[in-house]
Parts: structure tokens; C-alpha cells; sequence
């Protein structure tokens, strides 16, 4: 299945780009991709908004690395964009009660800012 | 030829001037003449017949100058005159008319004898002719006035009567025309009903009596007035018009016809000449008016028994139809409409009392010209008004003519002096010592208000109040039991594999509600169960029984035990929670991804099964009596049949299918016809079609419910391919371009791909956790929506496993309209529905 992770490094954070569909056949190895980032401590922003397809394996996927994160006070973030399955998955499940998504990742790093400021 | 110069007889009689002084002394006229016919010698009363002097009759041969014309009678006498001479008779007697010198008529009696010498040799005659004219015409008109009689003896319609005493005035008395004038309805005028050669046209004005002419005269004071001309009648009624031409004159009688209480009509007569009418004449004409005045007389006893019957009958017929009428509109219009004008009024109106007590409010009326209901909607029940005076003195109020009506509410009301008498009847309406409205009669002439027509009046205002009382306390009674009924009965929707339609429809009659059911229960192993029931009786005891053993049968189906289980369930629960209420259930259960129906009736009407094509098939494998309450537990047969893809199945309660007036197969008959010929209509139209087309026209008593179900046809199988995590984007793929293929707008095309993922998912992740890999197919049908079935041949249960799964199913929910899962014993289908929009709402906003 077509899925590629980018994970780009800044001060602020790790920023996980995630692009293609994320099905059964790979949420286990997008879960395996996206708690590497973890281990360097710095804020997770994971960004769906290049996802074309994505199912309930993947909130899956996404709801266990947020428990990871927090188990390490690791803050997670997700970008979903203002249109597309992945905000609409999240208010039909009840996750983007518990995942923080945000529309854009420009807003995500504001917010993650403005976190470390208070920090 | 022998010349007897005369026969005086000098000698052998009496002296010449003795016999000339016994000759005129007679009444008859005497004549002698000789052989000739020279008229030898006359009497005086001769002369004073025919009008001549006795110098210029004395000498004067036949034809003589009284002769005339020649009736038959004279040549007959002639001829036999001459006969005579070769024989010894004495003479005859014969009728005769001869023509006096004016030139009247004269009828007579004539003999003549033959005068013989001593020699036997014929001398001459000897006439006698005696004026008969009178006599004759006494005979002639009492010929007439019987063959009068006799003709109007013909009928008591008072319509032919009317016809008859035309024509046979006009046959008995020579006339040019004749008119025959009645009173109005309201009694001030006269009216042609009948004429002829009057020169009248038919919509000729009422004559008001008051006119001082002679034909309101005739009528008003009951005598008769005779005219020779009209000159004379001008004269006598200076109102009469002058008739600048007056060529065409003629005689006039007016003729009062007289009744048992006074005039009934007025005969008038116009002759073809002018003349003065003798005594014997008037005597005639008073005598002709008598004769049409009893033929009217009893025409209008008979039209007053006849109407009285009528009448009795016309109050009869709405009393009953009073105590039928379903609600207290429909009642007032009949009293108002029927009854009302059987008593003789005109007009009415109907208020009740509203539910404060404070105000009468109008429920109807019926009026020619409304002053009777005018302003009259809504009154305060203080109003100073006949309506609302009988309602609050809870006492008939009777105002027999103007004067009584303006002495009461002369300020309030005042009525137009142009309008004719009347009279008013209030009457309350009584439901025990309470007055629940009032019943208002006008009536189009006074009225005596005898105690017969108060008691008609009151027994009218008794029956309307308590058909009202009754219609009311039945309205409220069946509104609360249809309203029970309605809220018992569950909401059936559609399933992902069948289309579902139900209907109650109440009975029309006051408690004729309650006891009919229908409910469709999803069974967690995905069958559906469909009944339909009937508790026998009606009213709100029945709805209320009704609604418990639906929650029986539901809870015992729920039990996935089986048609035979929920029957015997049904039994317990009949036996001690239903009283004395016996009821009948036909109970399905399908199997919606093999279409194996399983069934039961108790006592009820077999369900229908409607194939898509071939003959119809009447379920009933497994009849048993209805739901017993007293007998012991005994086991249920159950069948079974097949619902195919499309085809339907049809329950019901007897109220579609049962007439009163006809065998119960009939009715099971007609369904099937009915069920036949809309046989490919959806369950919706088929429901409508069955309620237009089966029950009776007309009031229906018993109530009816429906359920039909049709399977859904089976859809094409989009993809199938094995359970692998690494096909799913295969099956995404593939559905897409089938929805799109089938033009599903694209945001629901979205939700539609995600759902059937989400269900392959499932079937890949669970069901084949043995290894033992095999195919996961998904099949497609669009008809008025979108039904995707996923069918896997592994086991799984919701909520198995992670909750990741459950999240899925969550998923699945939420993006489709329906979802059924349905557990085959050899796997797992997944069926879900999405209606198309006509106008799709974007789904990602």
C-alpha cells in the first residue's frame, strides 16, 4: 500500500508529513514509523493533510501512539486540514476529542510556541 | 181534391167565438190546417211561439217561416205523415225545433192528428206544439254536471284536479276561456294555476286579495259575479282597466270555489258572446263551481294526508339517520335539512353551548334569506336572543306571528315589513336538566303552536340533543382510542434487505378502534420477525390489551427461539395477563440472506406470499386456533416457505378482507386478485392500494392493519477476492468506480467505499483467525438507494476483538442510512443502505 512518512526535525518540534492511504495492510507500520520520532522527546506533530484514504486501523494507529506520547510527556499533535476523511474520521469516533487536531500545521506550531513559552 | 174552406162546424159545436176562446186559453200552441198544410186557423199561444201575428200565419204553406232549418226530427214526421194517409192511426208525437222570429231556438213538442170527414177522407190536420226548450235544457245541463262530476271524481291528485276542473269546465259550459286562480303559499294573493283562452301567460303576477276586483272579491267574500259585458264590469270595479278596444267583448263569471272553510280557488270564466245571465244560467255556472270546489276540496284532504304521511315518514327517516350520523355537524345538517321542513319550517339554525358555558356557538343553518342565523356565530349566553333566552330558561319559546316576535325582541331584531308573516320556535336542546345548545325553527306563516305541534317540535329538539350527546361522547371516545391505538403501535422502518410498509387504518364508528397490531422485530441473529395481530373486542380496554401483547410477542421473539416458542410464549402470557380478551397473531420470521420464512398462525388470516412472478401462495402450513385463555399449554405447528429476492409478503387483519354480507373465502378471494394485479408495486403502494381497493364502500366498522415486506432483489457482485489486508485498496478501488459507474454522487460514494472497507476489514481481521484463508465478496444493488452487502464465510461477533474493530463499526453506522448484520451459519453478512439524494448534501463539511 502506497504510504510514505516524512519526518522533518526543528527546533520546535518533529513533524511526521504523512502522505498516501492508510489501510489494515500498513497502520501497524505507520504505528512502528511514528513512535520512532518519539524517542528523541520533542513534540509530535503528526500531519494528515496529504492523506488520501484512511480507516479505522489508522485512528487506531494514531490513538496508540498518543497513548505512548503521553506515557512519556511527549506532546502530540494532528494536522488534518479543513477538509477530508481524516478530520471527519475524528468527529465521527470521538478521537479528536483526545488528539488535539488541528486545521493547520502552521496553527499546530503556533500553539506548540506558545505551549513552550508557558513552559 | 176536396177544399174544406173551414171546419167550424157550425152547428154540430160550439159557437165559433166560444171554440176560438178555448183554443187560446190553452198553454199549447194549437194549429189546423188542410191537406195542403195552408194554415187554416192558430191559437193565441201559437202566435206567441213563433212570433208572428196571426194575419200573417193564417194562410202561410210549407216550409213555414219558423221553419228555418230542417232537423232530421221534422223530415222524419213528414215522411211519416204522408205514410198516414193510407192508414186509419190517429197521429204521433214528435220533438221538434223551430226558430221564433228573433231568432232563438225553440225546442218542442209537437202531435199532429189527421182530420177525417165521414167518408174517412182526410180533411186536413191538427197540431199541437208545447215549448220544451227549458226542459231540455234542465236536461242538458244535468247531463253535463254529470259527466262533470264523473270526470273529476277521476283523481285526488291535486295537480290532475287542478287539470281536470279546466277541462271539464270547458266542456260542460261553451266558453272562449277559463281560468282557475289559488291562493299563494302565504294566503295574500291569488295565483293562475290553471288557463286557457285567456290570454294570460304563465308568469302572470299574483292578484293581491286586497284589490277591489272582481275576482279577489269573488274569492274573499265567496260569491259569484256575472258580467254580460265588460262595460259592465268596468262599471261595477272602477280598478278594473278601461279597455280602449273593446270589439272583442265578452260575457264574465268569477266563481268562488268553495271548501269545508271557505274559498279555495276562484273559476273565471270568459264566454264567446256577450249576454245576460238568466237566473237558470247562474244557477248552472253556481252549480259547476260547486262540483270543482268538492273535487278540490277532497284533492286537498287528500294532498293534506298524504303530506301529513309524508311528513311523518320524512321525520322518521332523519330520526334515524339522526341516531346513525357520526358526528354533531352531520346531525344538525339533518335536523336543519329534513327535519326542520317536515315540521314545516322554513328555515333553522343549531347552536350549542361551548365548553365554558359562557357563549352558544352556531353549528349550522339553513336559511332561505338568513335573518335567522345572521350575527348569530357566536352569542354570550346572556344575549337577549330567542337562542340563547330558551337555553338559559332551559324552556321552548313559540312566537306564533310578527306581532309576538316584535313584542319580545322588536328593538333587537327588527324584521322587514316587506318580508310576509312568520313565526319562531326556540327550543333548548335538554341532556338531562342541562341545556347543551338550542334548535331554531322559522316558519314562513303564523303558527298556532297547538299542543300536537309543540310536542313535534320538542320531540325534534329531544332526539337532536341526544344524537349530539351521543355523537359527542363517541367522537371523544374513538379520538382517545385511535390516539391510544396509534401511539401503541411501533414505527417500522425499512431494512437493508427488506422494504417494510405498514398501516393501521381505525374503524369509522365511535370504539370500533383497538385491538389490531403489526410489528416488525430485528432478531439479534439478524432474522426478522413480522406480525400481525387482532384482539377481539374494541374500545380502549382492547388497544390497551393490544399494546401489552405486542411487548410479549416482541420479548419472546427477541428469544431467537422460533415461531413455535413465541406462539407458545403468547399462550402463557394470554393466559394470565389478557383477561378475557382472545386474540389472533400470524407470526413470520425470514431469514433475509436465504429468504427461509418460518411461520405461525393463531387463528388469524394466512399471510399472502407474492412471488415476483407465478402464482400467489396463501401461507397456511401451520394453522392453529386463536390464543386461547382457558385450555392448557399445547405445542404450535410451524411451516416454512421461501421469499425470494423481490418477492413480498403480505400480513393483515380480517377488517381488509371481511364484508358482513358474504362468506369469508370471498373476501380471501378479492385480496388475492387485488394482491395479484399490483403485484409488482412497492410494500408502501401495495399498502394503499390494499385500503383503497378492499374494504366495503362506505362507513367502515372493523379496523385494519398491514404489514407487507418485500426482499430486496439480490445485487451484482462487485469484487471478490481473497481475505487479505493487502486486497482492501482492490475492494476500495473497485467499489468506487462501481458507485461511480452507477452515478452515487461522489461524498456518499466516499462514505459508501469507507463503509464497505471497514466491513472487509472486519472479514479479513477476524474472519479467518483459523488460517484457513478464503474470499471476502461485495455485492451491489441500486434501486430507490444504495445496498451493499459484504459477505464473508467466517464467524465474528461485534465487539470482538480490539476496540479498534469497534470503532469500525461505530464507522460503518454512522456513514450508511442502515446496517444489518446478519448471522449465516456458514459466515457473515454485512448489508448496508444508503438512500440517495436527489440533492446530496456534501457529507465533508
Amino acid at each position: 500500500m502506497e504510504l510514505s512518512v516524512a519526518v522533518e526535525t526543528d527546533a520546535r518540534a518533529v513533524v511526521a508529513g504523512v502522505q498516501g492511504e492508510i489501510d489494515l495492510s500498513n497502520a501497524s507500520e505507520l504505528e512502528r514509523r511514528l513512535l520512532e520520532t518519539l524517542d528523541g522527546g520533542s513534540p509530535l506533530v503528526v500531519d494528515l493533510t496529504q492523506v488520501a484514504y484512511l480507516d479505522s486501523s489508522a485512528l487506531a494507529c494514531l490513538h496508540r501512539v498518543s497513548l505512548a506520547a503521553a506515557d512519556r510527556a511527549v506532546p502530540m499533535l494532528v494536522v488534518t486540514g479543513d477538509h477530508g476523511m481524516a478530520k471527519r474520521l475524528l468527529a465521527i469516533t470521538g478521537l479528536d476529542q483526545v488528539l488535539r487536531p488541528y486545521t493547520t500545521l502552521t496553527e499546530a506550531m503556533a500553539w506548540l510556541s506558545s505551549d513552550q513559552r508557558r513552559q | 181534391m176536396s177544399t174544406v174552406d173551414d171546419t167550424d162546424g157550425a152547428g154540430d159545436a160550439a159557437p165559433d167565438h166560444l171554440r176560438r176562446a178555448i183554443l187560446d186559453a190553452l198553454k199549447d200552441g194549437v194549429y189546423r190546417t188542410d191537406v195542403e198544410g195552408t194554415i187554416l186557423e192558430v191559437n193565441d199561444a201559437f202566435c206567441a211561439l213563433v212570433g208572428y201575428t196571426r194575419p200573417e200565419i193564417i194562410g202561410s204553406r210549407p216550409p213555414y217561416a219558423w221553419w228555418r232549418d230542417a232537423p232530421e226530427s221534422r223530415r222524419r214526421a213528414l215522411d211519416r205523415l204522408a205514410e198516414l194517409r193510407g192508414t186509419a192511426e190517429p197521429g204521433f208525437e214528435f220533438t221538434d225545433t223551430l226558430v221564433h222570429r228573433d231568432g232563438r231556438s225553440l225546442s218542442v213538442l209537437a202531435s199532429v192528428r189527421l182530420l177525417r170527414d165521414e167518408t174517412g177522407t182526410i180533411t186536413g190536420s191538427l197540431g199541437t206544439i208545447e215549448d220544451i226548450s227549458e226542459r231540455i235544457a234542465a236536461e242538458d245541463r244535468a247531463a253535463r254536471l254529470a259527466t262533470l262530476a264523473e270526470l273529476l271524481a277521476r283523481s285526488v291528485e291535486e295537480d290532475e284536479v287542478l287539470d281536470m276542473i279546466l277541462d271539464g269546465v270547458l266542456q260542460t259550459v261553451p266558453l272562449k276561456g277559463a281560468g282557475l286562480l289559488l291562493p299563494t303559499s302565504d294566503g295574500d294573493a291569488l295565483e293562475p294555476r290553471r288557463h286557457r283562452g285567456m290570454g294570460w301567460t304563465d308568469d302572470e303576477p299574483p292578484l293581491p286579495l286586497d284589490a277591489d276586483l272582481p275576482l279577489s272579491r269573488a274569492f274573499v267574500e265567496g260569491s259569484s259575479y256575472f258580467f254580460a259585458d265588460r262595460g259592465e264590469m268596468e262599471r261595477a270595479f272602477p280598478d278594473v282597466a278601461p279597455l280602449t278596444n273593446v270589439k272583442d267583448d265578452h260575457a264574465r263569471a268569477s266563481l268562488p270555489l268553495l271548501g269545508r272553510r271557505g274559498p279555495a280557488a276562484v273559476l273565471h270564466l270568459l264566454f264567446p258572446d256577450v249576454h245576460d245571465f238568466p237566473p237558470d244560467e247562474r244557477a248552472f255556472l253556481r252549480d259547476v263551481a260547486t262540483r270543482c270546489g268538492l273535487a278540490l276540496e277532497r284533492a286537498s284532504l287528500y294532498d293534506m294526508q298524504r303530506r301529513e304521511a309524508d311528513r311523518a315518514r320524512r321525520l322518521q327517516q332523519a330520526f334515524a339517520a339522526m341516531a346513525a350520523a357520526g358526528n354533531p355537524e352531520e346531525i344538525a345538517r339533518i335536523v336543519l335539512q329534513e327535519a326542520v321542513p317536515a315540521l314545516g319550517g322554513r328555515a333553522g339554525s343549531l347552536s350549542l353551548v361551548d365548553e365554558d358555558g359562557t357563549e352558544l356557538r352556531l353549528l349550522a343553518f339553513e336559511s332561505v334569506d338568513p335573518p335567522s342565523a345572521r350575527g348569530w356565530d357566536v352569542l354570550p349566553l346572556e344575549a337577549e336572543l330567542p337562542l340563547t333566552d330558551a337555553v338559559r330558561d332551559k324552556l321552548p319559546l313559540y312566537l306564533g306571528d310578527r306581532a309576538a316576535i316584535g313584542e319580545r325582541y322588536r328593538e333587537r331584531m327588527p324584521i322587514s315589513e316587506q318580508v310576509g308573516d312568520l313565526a319562531w320556535a326556540a327550543l333548548p336542546l335538554m341532556i338531562g336538566t342541562g341545556a347543551i345548545g338550542s334548535l331554531f325553527v322559522d316558519f314562513p306563516a303564523a303558527q298556532l303552536f297547538d299542543p300536537p305541534q309543540r310536542l313535534a317540535l320538542e320531540s325534534m329538539a329531544d332526539r337532536t340533543a341526544s344524537a349530539i350527546e351521543r355523537a359527542r361522547t363517541a367522537a371523544r371516545e374513538h379520538d382517545v382510542a385511535v390516539t391510544l391505538q396509534h401511539s401503541l403501535l411501533p414505527i417500522v422502518v425499512d431494512r437493508p434487505s427488506v422494504q417494510i410498509a405498514t398501516r393501521y387504518e381505525a374503524g369509522a364508528q365511535g370504539l370500533d378502534v383497538g385491538g389490531d397490531w403489526y410489528d416488525a422485530i430485528g432478531i439479534p441473529d439478524g432474522r426478522i420477525a413480522f406480525a400481525v395481530g387482532d384482539v377481539i373486542g374494541r374500545g380502549l380496554e382492547a388497544a390497551a390489551t393490544m399494546g401489552r401483547l405486542r411487548s410479549a410477542l416482541g420479548a419472546l421473539a427477541l428469544r431467537g427461539e422460533g415461531p413455535g416458542a413465541v406462539l407458545e410464549g403468547l399462550d402463557e402470557f394470554a393466559r394470565s395477563a389478557m383477561g378475557t380478551h382472545m386474540a389472533t397473531v400470524a407470526y413470520v420470521e425470514l431469514q433475509p440472506e436465504d429468504g427461509t420464512l418460518r411461520y405461525a398462525c393463531a387463528g388469524h388470516p394466512s399471510p399472502v406470499l407474492i412471488p415476483v412472478d407465478g402464482p400467489l401462495r396463501t401461507l397456511d402450513g401451520a394453522r392453529s386456533p386463536l390464543l386461547e385463555v382457558l385450555t392448557t399449554s399445547r405445542s404450535r405447528p410451524v411451516a416454512s416457505a421461501r421469499l425470494d429476492p423481490g418477492d413480498t409478503l403480505v400480513l393483515y387483519t380480517d377488517g381488509l378482507t371481511e364484508r358482513r354480507d358474504e362468506p369469508i373465502d370471498t373476501g380471501h378471494e378479492r385480496l388475492l386478485r387485488v394482491l395479484a394485479s399490483a403485484r409488482n408495486r412497492d410494500p408502501e403502494s401495495l399498502c394503499d392500494i390494499l385500503l383503497e381497493r378492499m374494504p366495503p364502500p362506505g362507513a367502515r366498522h372493523d379496523d385494519i392493519a398491514i404489514l407487507c415486506a418485500r426482499r430486496r432483489g439480490l445485487g451484482a457482485t462487485i469484487v471478490s477476492v481473497d481475505a487479505q489486508a493487502d486486497r482492501l485498496a482492490e475492494i476500495r478501488a473497485t467499489v468506487e468506480s462501481w458507485l461511480a459507474e452507477h452515478d452515487i454522487p461522489a461524498p456518499l460514494r466516499a462514505d459508501l467505499v469507507l463503509a464497505v472497507a471497514e466491513a472487509s476489514a472486519n472479514a479479513v481481521e477476524h474472519a479467518y483467525r483459523d488460517g484457513d484463508a478464503r474470499d471476502v465478496t461485495v455485492e451491489g444493488a441500486v434501486d430507490d438507494g444504495v445496498v451493499m452487502r459484504i459477505v464473508d464465510h467466517g464467524t465474528w461477533r461485534y465487539g470482538e476483538g480490539d476496540p479498534g474493530r469497534g470503532r469500525g463499526m461505530h464507522i460503518m453506522r454512522s456513514l450508511v442510512d442502515d446496517m444489518e448484520i446478519i448471522r449465516r451459519s456458514d459466515g457473515t453478512t454485512v448489508v448496508l443502505r444508503a438512500e440517495v439524494a436527489s440533492e446530496p448534501p456534501s457529507r465533508w463539511s
